[in-house]
């Protein structure tokens, strides 16, 4: 598949309006990023800013009917951010795998998941792990 | 061989039954408490209460000496992510899954693992060809669906009853597999004789399902 | 001189992201919040183009398309349609619109469009050379009401690339426009042979197939009259 070479926009795929996600579409949007975020449940829009310039999309993105409306074909970005581990991992692989996303990212709360994703060129982002790692910083 | 067996519920309890009978060591890994009770009362097999895609879970379970791993839990990515932890991880070497979303079949193949079933393709196939469930009383979809597999008890009314397999004008894509007869399970013949009270073992190619009932059991819808 | 844009949408965010995306080619930007105030706006100003949302509170996009072509505005008007939305193409080409836009919408997209229809009104009947040409020359012909002409040229522009859906498309809406429920179905799906995820078409043949002969693009929701003809 040929994908163009966007330079200067990103357009990003976020999967998950919680806390993570919401705070990390209010920081992307602000640095001019095109962003279009999915979620379940349309009240978890509410977390994102007034000035959030990106689109929203109230649906299951494990369908992928839903990841096609949202065009995911041209995305240069998909990040998988909801609370539910296998969600993300299903997510990132289908964006990597079927979709040849350059830059797929998923959260992982449960750390010894991770193994299976480090050969698929998918980065894992643990929050416990990260978490653990500052505080001990403040600590050592 | 031996088998970890996780999430499901009635199919939990039929599939330990099979298996144990053939002699396979079954690991049962359920979130059910009282279906973990319930099972392990009646089936001497490993039984453990927990959530399967917890690689610690799998752990206690004994995942690294299994062959086959099967997957039955109700969410879809939940399936695909302990298989591909028992293949890749721990080096199962077959995995199952089911899936509710029919697209996930390909997907999941996609995805490294080995067999994968659909459900709800199997189901709306049947609604489809407009089939009744209560004429079959085993229905077993062998290759993903290609190929049917049908157990079925010859009634009185049934119009091949008292026939012989060669008077019988079954379409090409499906055949008589095997009658079993009180316990005797034989290979028909041209000459074999359909008596009631014999359950048949028919194969058949989906499309045709519904045209081998009509021909065995004579209703029509 | 740059060119005068009016964007129309009630959401922020929509509009948001379309202004800094078109602000950043040098694109002079105006808004409109509603239908009522795109109206006000439209008829007393000159744009070189307008993004017209469908959904919005009280007067929709179809009504201000509808309001301003009858007072004789022939402004270019680009159609954004929302997420899971059936499309409603063959009322708009009636309507002088035959450019989607559907959300979300990447910057290349919006982009994309902008620069082709901006561009369109140069091309010269005798001077159409490429697959591009010959289709938004055609674009041209819908938009001036001159279908058979606008047919010739799609065939041409397939003559030029065999591979694009997009010409197979809109020989469906034209038919579509004409009634021939039959021959628009053959062209959608002549158009997904081609290129299977190619969503007006996707978008065409399901509204179709949900109304049967209806021609009215009906919204998931909306509460059209359904005319159909059994």
């Amino acid at each position: 598949m040929i994908r163009k070479i966007n330079r200067k926009d990103d357009y990003i795929i976020i999967i998950g309006c919680g806390r993570l996600g919401s705070h990390l579409a209010n920081l992307l949007s602000a640095s001019k990023k095109s962003i279009v975020i999915i979620d379940k449940n349309e009240e978890s829009f509410k977390r994102l800013n007034p000035n959030f310039s990106g689109f929203t999309i109230e649906a299951d993105a494990i369908e992928e009917e839903v990841l096609e409306e949202a065009k995911i074909d041209q995305a240069d970005v998909v990040v998988s951010v909801t609370n539910d581990d296998n969600t993300n991992i299903m997510i990132a692989q289908i964006a990597k795998k079927i979709y040849n996303i350059p830059k797929v990212i998923a959260r992982l709360v449960e750390p010894n998941k991770q193994k299976i994703y480090d050969k698929l060129g998918i980065v894992t982002i643990c929050p416990t792990i990260l978490s653990a790692e500052e505080i001990s910083k403040t600590i050592i | 061989m031996n088998i970890i067996i996780i999430g499901g519920r009635e199919k939990t309890n039929f599939l330990v039954k099979s298996f144990i009978s053939k002699g396979y060591n079954v690991t049962v890994i359920n979130e059910d408490y009282e279906l973990c009770k319930k099972l392990s009362r009646k089936y001497k097999a490993n039984f453990i209460y927990g959530d399967g895609t917890k690689p610690y879970v799998l752990e206690d379970a004994g995942i690294a000496y299994s062959n086959i791993l099967i997957a039955l839990i109700p969410k879809d990515q939940d399936n695909l992510v302990v298989c591909q932890l028992a293949k890749k991880v721990y080096g199962v070497d077959k995995t199952f899954a089911t899936v509710n979303d029919p697209k996930n079949v390909e997907l999941f193949k996609k995805f490294g693992i080995d067999t994968v079933i659909s459900t709800t393709s199997i189901i709306s196939s049947l609604i489809e060809q407009r089939i009744f469930i209560d004429d079959i009383s085993n229905l077993v979809p062998i290759e993903e669906g290609k190929v049917a597999l049908m157990e079925l008890e010859i009634h009185p009314d049934y119009p091949i009853a008292g026939k012989k397999l060669k008077d019988i004008n079954l379409p090409d894509q499906s055949i008589i597999g095997c009658i079993i007869r009180k316990d005797d399970a034989v290979i028909p013949k041209g000459d074999s004789e359909m008596l009631v009270g014999d359950k048949l073992i028919v194969f058949s190619l989906p499309d045709v399902q519904s045209e081998v009932l009509k021909i065995i059991t004579g209703k029509i819808e | 001189m740059n060119k005068k844009i009016l964007i129309i949408d009630d959401e922020k965010n929509i509009r948001l992201t379309l202004k800094s995306c078109l602000d950043e080619e040098g694109f002079e930007i105006d808004i409109a919040i509603n239908g009522e105030e795109a109206l006000k706006k439209i008829l007393s100003n000159n744009y070189d183009l307008v993004l017209l949302d469908l959904k919005m509170p009280g007067i929709d996009g179809m009504e201000v398309l509808k309001e301003i072509r009858k007072k004789g505005n022939e402004v270019n008007v680009i159609i954004m349609t929302a997420y899971g939305t059936v499309e409603k193409a063959v009322e708009a080409m009636k309507l002088g619109a035959i450019d989607f836009l559907s959300k979300p919408f990447t910057p290349e997209e919006i982009r994309k469009i902008v620069k082709s229809v901006l561009i369109r009104p140069s091309l010269k009947e005798g001077k159409l050379k490429s697959f591009e040409d010959f289709i938004e020359y055609a674009k041209i012909c819908i938009l001036k009401k001159d279908y058979e002409k606008a047919i010739t040229n799609l065939i041409k522009s397939i003559a030029e690339n065999m591979d694009s859906a997009e010409p197979h498309n809109l020989l469906g809406v034209l038919a579509e426009s004409k009634n021939d429920i039959l021959l628009a179905i053959k062209h959608y799906k002549a158009a997904l042979d081609l290129e299977p995820t190619y969503k007006p078409a996707q978008k065409n043949l399901e509204r179709i197939s949900q109304l049967r002969y209806s021609k009215n693009g009906i919204d998931l929701g909306a509460k059209e009259n359904d005319k159909e003809d059994k």
